[in-house]
């Protein structure tokens, strides 16, 4: 864990130089009443943030490069990370989709993409899940919660 | 006084149509808190429009039923998917889960249950005893004193940091850089908004909550998906012995006091009872308690706070008006419609409805209590479905919810944002609760630090001036420092 | 004789109109269809209740359903947003509110009342001065002249603005994030005074606990007919939460026009009349043009304010 815990520290230190980078274009107003200014806030986050990850870069040093007992990097195989960015890839494109082709056909895409993806052998359950799915938690939004649901910018 | 619970109770039994109301209501609240990204405040958003057609001794109990039975069914799926169904379960989850998947779903569920409808029951009784006096009470807390308050909160990400302080302090951090994009509301300027109007009001919460624990636990179940389809073996539906039942009453009777105390102050809701509720069970554990890993008390302590506050929030509500959180700020808009203007004299000149309301409350807490035992043994069918269709389901009702709170689809994305976030976070051993903890009272931090600078003309002198905020602050470290010798001792 | 010759000659009249300028008559709203009002803020506040009872009493009026979305997010900017992008044939309406104006001002939004077409406004309450019971004897312009009071806002306080702008005098004004802080606030006495809307603390106005000390109003308000306006206390600021219905640019006239008399029509409805009473609303009707008038004059007067 110790590897792991140093490049944990060095991403949170980069994520906080770009907040104290994008905190420079946050405007303070002239005539605020006394109090810390808008940024400010952030601004010390940054700092601990900074401050944090040094210290868990030096507790876990020794055991990273010296005595090498913990340095074991902490991932995830080969496999699994193909199988999370393709169900991630999935879950984006469809979303994309929603914006044009609507709520119905992009879940029922969505659904039926995973069933493939999940290799389901069962043709009941590869058609009617992502149909079922879809229509029901549609036809909840949509007609008891009356909540409208994407139509599609296609369909308009 | 008790004497008016006891006159609403009369009043209800006037109209058995009113049970038909609750039972539907709290079946209702209890699958919408259970579903991820379903609220109880859509729900309740939805059934507004109900007040204008049917008497208010109908209307109310409903909603009322919707709100109690929304915040138990959260635990629900806290318990069984490793995902809160709302914020105020995101608690339940540290020990939910583990027993779980011990094979004790069964005892997970049935102290969740009696755990709520308890804590629900106890804060009704104090609500219809001590409200006016709790109202007074919160009054007395100005920006100083919330301000501490919120720092006792976010106090709470170091005991639930067991694995590695630093990176539960790391994500805290995190969170509270998270909690400042939007419109800072001292200033009335911008933040890291990039110049979207949906991030003007910051970055919408359910959708984020959403993104940081249903996504990840899916993607986790992705992972092994194609190893035998193995779903939990060995699940016993046993439910709670005697023993067990008198073991957690003490926490349950703790919990519900300090969830009562911090639904009446105005904008603490349940998620911040929930969390001072475990971290209170936690740091009071005798030996041989083993939080973390599925302690009946550490489910029993959050969950009795949470429902306790849905009586503690009435009391602003009821008293002052002031909506404590957007469930109250729905049955604000309620009364309002219905030309009931809430405030100290609602008690005497709508005397029949406030007896209405905290007897359908009692009522609504036992009705939760009884659907939830029996429905224990279909909740479990839950772990039986295979994850090759939870998953997509799951996933689906993510979509559906994260764009349903503001119908946008930008917070669909935001949401798979925070699910890549939250994943990996999970995998480098960085929890998700201390974000969602910062995000929850980051804001009442910042914010109510800076209006007490105004207040005092730019001097601190208000962290040791004011009683409220000693002792506020007073009780934080002495947690803090009690809850890190322990950890360190248990670490021995 | 006579009627049925002249019944058919402008029967030839209008028809040889209609198909010779090939002006139809306008069919709405058809049946069938429905009318969304997207409000861009949440169920149970203010403009959500004032949304739902106008919806209410309409819906009769125009033949078809009218159904209340509410579009949070970006005080306002959001739901606005979406609302300018709706086809403008009348069936997408929104729910205007002071930010409509403001935001564009403050630099939070690209959108403003002049992306929409103004159908009607519906209500306006004017800010009222509170204070607490134990200041009950408080004498208001005093108070007002004394900058050692401090004030219950938020910020940009318009209304404190708005009477700064008279006085000359700068109160202390603590920033909160809306009524429900700022009255507790008061009542707590953490803050000497702070500028409401009757709706907002009528419960504890009624009970005596909040004090109505002046109303930033031309006339007296029905929800409160014995507190003096503060023009008639010699400081002449007025500054209101105002609500009206706008439709996306480019909705033709006729729809505006169809639209604007059945809202009306809504309006001197007396069981919606009652409804606003009821909920401490003031009804403050203005026509289409009007309102587009009123709106005008007060983004002069918010850029005055704000020095921009």
């Amino acid at each position: 864990m110790a590897k792991t815990n140093i490049i944990v520290a060095i991403v949170f230190i980069v994520f906080a130089i770009l907040v104290l980078f994008l905190s420079n274009s946050i405007p303070v107003s002239k005539d605020a009443p006394i109090t810390l200014d808008t940024p400010m806030f952030p601004r010390m986050l940054s700092y601990g943030i900074i401050l944090l990850s040094i210290i868990l870069i030096l507790t876990n040093w020794k055991e990273a490069f010296i005595t090498k007992t913990d340095n074991k990097l902490i991932w995830i195989g080969r496999e699994q990370l193909k199988i999370v960015g393709i169900g991630l890839a999935i879950m984006i494109a469809s979303a994309v989709v929603m914006i044009y082709l609507g709520f119905i056909l992009a879940m029922i895409l969505m659904n039926f993409s995973y069933m493939v993806f999940f290799k389901v052998k069962k043709k009941h359950v590869l058609f009617l899940e992502p149909l079922l799915t879809t229509l029901c938690i549609y036809a909840v939004f949509e007609y008891v919660l009356n909540v409208p649901l994407p139509k599609g910018i296609l369909f308009q | 006084m008790l004497s008016n619970l006891i006159q609403g109770f009369g009043s209800i039994l006037h109209d058995p149509t009113i049970f038909l109301f609750m039972a539907i209501g709290v079946v209702a609240g209890i699958v919408i808190g259970a579903l991820p990204g379903l609220t109880s405040t859509m729900a309740m958003a939805v059934l507004l429009p109900l007040t204008f057609s049917v008497p208010s001794h109908l209307s109310f109990p409903l909603l009322l039923s919707v709100f109690s039975g929304a915040m138990y069914g959260g635990s629900i799926s806290a318990i069984l998917i490793n995902t809160p169904g709302t914020p105020s379960a995101a608690a339940t989850v540290f020990d939910g889960y583990p027993l779980a998947m011990k094979g004790h779903a069964g005892k997970a569920l049935a102290t969740s249950t009696i755990a709520s409808s308890m804590g629900g029951l106890i804060s009704v009784i104090l609500l219809s005893t001590i409200s006016p006096l709790l109202a007074k009470f919160a009054l007395r807390f100005a920006a100083p004193e919330y301000f501490a308050l919120a720092v006792f909160g976010l106090s709470i990400i170091a005991s639930i940091s067991t694995q590695n302080l630093i990176k539960g302090l790391l994500a805290g951090l995190f969170g509270l850089v998270i909690a400042t994009v939007g419109m800072d509301p001292i200033s009335a300027l911008p933040r890291f908004t990039f110049g979207r109007s949906e991030l003007l009001g910051g970055v919408a919460f359910i959708p984020l909550m959403v993104g940081l624990f249903a996504i990840p636990q899916c993607l986790v179940e992705m992972e092994s998906i194609f190893r035998t389809d193995e779903t939990l073996k060995n699940i016993k539906s046993e439910l709670l012995n005697w023993k067990e039942l008198l073991y957690i009453a003490p926490t349950i009777l703790k919990s519900s006091l300090i969830g009562a105390f911090i639904g009446a102050i105005p904008g603490a809701g349940g998620d911040i009872a929930a969390f001072t509720a475990y971290n209170e069970a936690k740091r009071s554990a005798k030996r041989g308690e083993k939080f973390g890993s599925g302690e009946l008390k550490g489910i029993a302590a959050p969950e009795s706070a949470n429902n306790a506050t849905t009586g503690g929030a009435m009391i602003p509500l009821l008293s002052l008006a002031v909506p404590g959180d957007s469930n109250t700020a729905v049955l604000l808009g309620g009364l309002i419609i219905k030309g009931l203007q809430p405030g100290p004299l609602l008690f005497t000149k709508q005397a029949g409805l406030v007896n209405t309301i905290f007897a359908s409350m009692f009522v609504a807490n036992i009705f939760m209590c009884i659907i939830g035992l029996l429905g224990i043994r279909l909740f479990i069918k839950a772990l039986n479905i295979p994850k090759k269709i939870i998953v997509p389901v799951v996933l689906t009702l993510s979509v559906v919810g994260s764009y349903s709170m503001n119908n946008s689809i930008f917070d669909v994305f935001v949401t798979i944002l925070f699910g890549i976030i939250g994943y990996s976070m999970q995998k480098v051993g960085i929890a998700a609760s201390p974000i969602v903890l910062a995000i929850i009272l980051g804001p009442m931090a910042e914010n109510n630090f800076r209006r007490a600078l105004i207040m005092y003309n730019g001097s601190l002198a208000f962290l040791y001036t004011r009683p409220i905020t000693i002792v506020l602050l007073a009780i934080t470290i002495f947690t803090l420092v009690s809850t890190l010798i322990k950890q360190h001792y248990a670490r021995r | 004789m006579k009627k049925v010759s002249i019944f058919i000659l402008s029967l030839i009249v209008v028809s040889t109109l209609a198909f010779a300028g090939g002006t139809k008559e306008v069919k709405f709203p058809e049946r069938g269809k429905s009318i969304t009002i997207i409000v861009p803020y949440a169920p149970g506040g203010g403009t959500d209740a004032v949304a739902r009872m106008l919806a209410k009493y309409a819906e009769p009026h125009l033949g078809v359903p009218i159904t209340i979305i509410n579009k949070t997010g970006g005080g306002g900017a959001v739901g606005w947003a979406e609302a300018a992008k709706a086809r403008p044939d009348g069936y997408t309406l929104t729910m205007f509110a002071p930010n409509i104006v403001t935001y564009a001002i403050m630099g939070l939004s690209d959108l403003n009342y002049e992306s929409f077409e103004s159908v009607l406004m519906v209500n306006n309450d004017p800010g009222v001065i509170v204070v607490a019971k134990k200041n009950k004897d408080l004498d208001v312009v005093k108070m007002l002249k004394d900058p050692s009071y401090v004030s219950g806002g938020e910020n940009p306080n318009f209304y404190l603005l708005a009477i700064e702008a008279k006085t000359g005098v700068k109160h202390k004004d603590i920033p909160y994030g809306g009524a429900a802080e700022r009255i507790p606030a008061v009542l707590g006495g953490h803050v000497d005074f702070a500028v409401i809307n009757i709706g907002e603390g009528k419960g504890q106005v009624d009970a005596g606990e909040l004090i109505p000390k002046a109303v930033l109003s031309d006339k007296r308000i029905p929800a409160l007919p014995n507190t003096p306006t503060l023009k008639e206390l010699g400081i002449d600021a007025q500054m209101g939460a105002w609500r009206g219905l706008g439709a996306p640019k480019g909705t033709p006239k006729e729809i505006i026009a169809i639209l604007e008399t059945a809202f009306t029509k809504a309006l001197n409805e007396p069981g919606f009349k009652e409804a606003m009473e009821k909920a401490a609303f003031t009804i403050e009707y203005k026509s289409s043009g009007d309102f587009y008038k009123f709106m005008k004059e007060q983004e002069v007067a918010i850029k005055k304010m704000l020095g921009k």
